[in-house]
């Protein structure tokens, strides 16, 4: 009887182990899908990255914001593009020795100069107060529509060319009817997000994903 | 010197808790202001003098721990804490429903704030999405005070039966 208590014991045990490691597993894989996710966008660039994990959140929540470990002492500097691989996810708004913080792409504070891809429609892209980001002051005759993939421009200096920004949800004129707006959704799920791709020194224009302009 | 000591025990705590696991209890955009709960908090229980300097410090470091431009927190921490510390001297909130109720006002004020801010910095539409979010992420806060206050309580009463009055 006690050696069968004893036995039921240690399979308790073993059975707890064996979970644990079944999560440590699977944790581990996830983590190197999304590594291996992250070199191949390294691959791609041709100017120097910086692979950075996500280490905190804006404390209040009423700005968009999350903190990334790395900082000035590996050269990460305020207005980096930061990336993964599903898309842009914001530029770096300042940083001390170890840490920076990233402001995201649907912070109202944040905007950047953007291209639909299929009709080549120019736009500057900002955040909102919304889940959605806003493409505004694109020309009233553009033929831009739900679906459209939006991509970084390179016109602004910061944004390397090409970086998938999101889709168009709904496209309506501006209050005043100067110009057409676009509602943005992101290609990047921001909770997702664990580790990002800080691009440290980029010219603007550059086009990180030859041929995808192309595919009008 | 207790209080002190204690609101920057406790301060540092939530700090850490806010920025790192809050987001994953619930999403990022409606997480709860538990460091505006704190200063209402200090407000309804700590003096003056070491409670105003408190929710200066820390909305100065609430400040570089979010995007807000520098001063937005110290400022609305410390008027969150004088406004609490009035109320509790004309009607006494010893209830859950009074801190809830003062909580949920405190940050729906601060929301507006923010939001008013934001909106004169830039093309940031005011719509209803807007007040809805303010008003859920009070609601929010308002709720998450019904826990944290007896907490604090508790912790202020053993802080103070181990340190003593004075």
């Amino acid at each position: 009887m006690t050696g069968l208590r004893e036995e039921n014991r240690a399979l308790k045990q073993q059975i707890r182990r064996l979970v644990q490691e079944k999560a440590d597993l699977l944790n581990n894989e996830e983590e190197n899908r999304r590594l291996r996710k992250l070199l191949n966008l390294k691959a791609k660039h041709e100017f120097p990255t910086l692979v950075a994990q996500v280490i905190g959140e804006d404390a209040t929540g009423w700005y968009r914001t999350i903190f990334i470990n790395q900082g000035t002492d590996a050269g990460v500097k305020p207005d980096m593009p930061v990336t993964i691989a599903e898309g842009l996810v914001g530029r770096v708004v300042n940083s001390s020795a170890d840490v920076s913080r990233v402001l995201l792409l649907t912070d109202p504070n944040f905007s950047a100069d953007c291209r639909v891809v299929r009709t080549r429609d120019r736009g500057v892209m900002t955040g909102s107060l919304d889940r959605f980001c806003v493409l505004r002051y694109v020309g009233l005759k553009s033929e831009m529509r739900p679906g459209d993939e939006v991509v970084t421009s390179g016109m602004d200096g910061i944004f390397p060319r090409g970086l998938p920004v999101g889709r168009v949800e709904s496209v309506q004129p501006s209050d005043q009817g100067l110009f057409l707006e676009a509602r943005i959704v992101p290609a990047v799920g921001f909770s997702e997000v664990e580790e990002v791709l800080v691009i440290l020194g980029q010219q603007g224009g550059f086009d990180i994903r030859p041929g995808l302009e192309d595919n009008r | 010197m207790r209080e002190i000591i204690f609101l920057t025990a406790v301060g540092t705590a939530t700090l850490v808790l806010q920025t790192t696991s809050m987001g994953f209890m619930v999403p990022a955009a409606y997480k709860p202001d538990l460091i505006l709960a704190l200063v209402v908090w200090a407000g309804l229980r700590a003096k003056y003098l070491p409670g105003v300097g408190f929710a200066f410090i820390i909305g100065m470091c609430v400040d570089k721990l979010s995007g807000s431009p520098t001063g937005l927190f110290p400022l609305m921490y410390c008027l969150a804490f004088v406004a609490s510390g009035y109320v509790q001297s004309v009607v006494s909130i010893d209830d859950p429903v009074g801190w809830a109720l003062t909580v949920f006002l405190a940050c729906a004020v601060a929301g507006c704030f923010v939001l008013i801010i934001r909106w004169l910095a830039g093309p940031v539409g005011l719509g209803l999405n807007s007040v809805l979010w303010m008003v859920a992420k009070s609601l929010v806060t308002g709720g998450a005070a019904l826990a944290l206050f007896p907490c604090l309580d508790k912790a202020w009463a053993g802080y103070s039966r181990i340190i003593g009055e004075r």
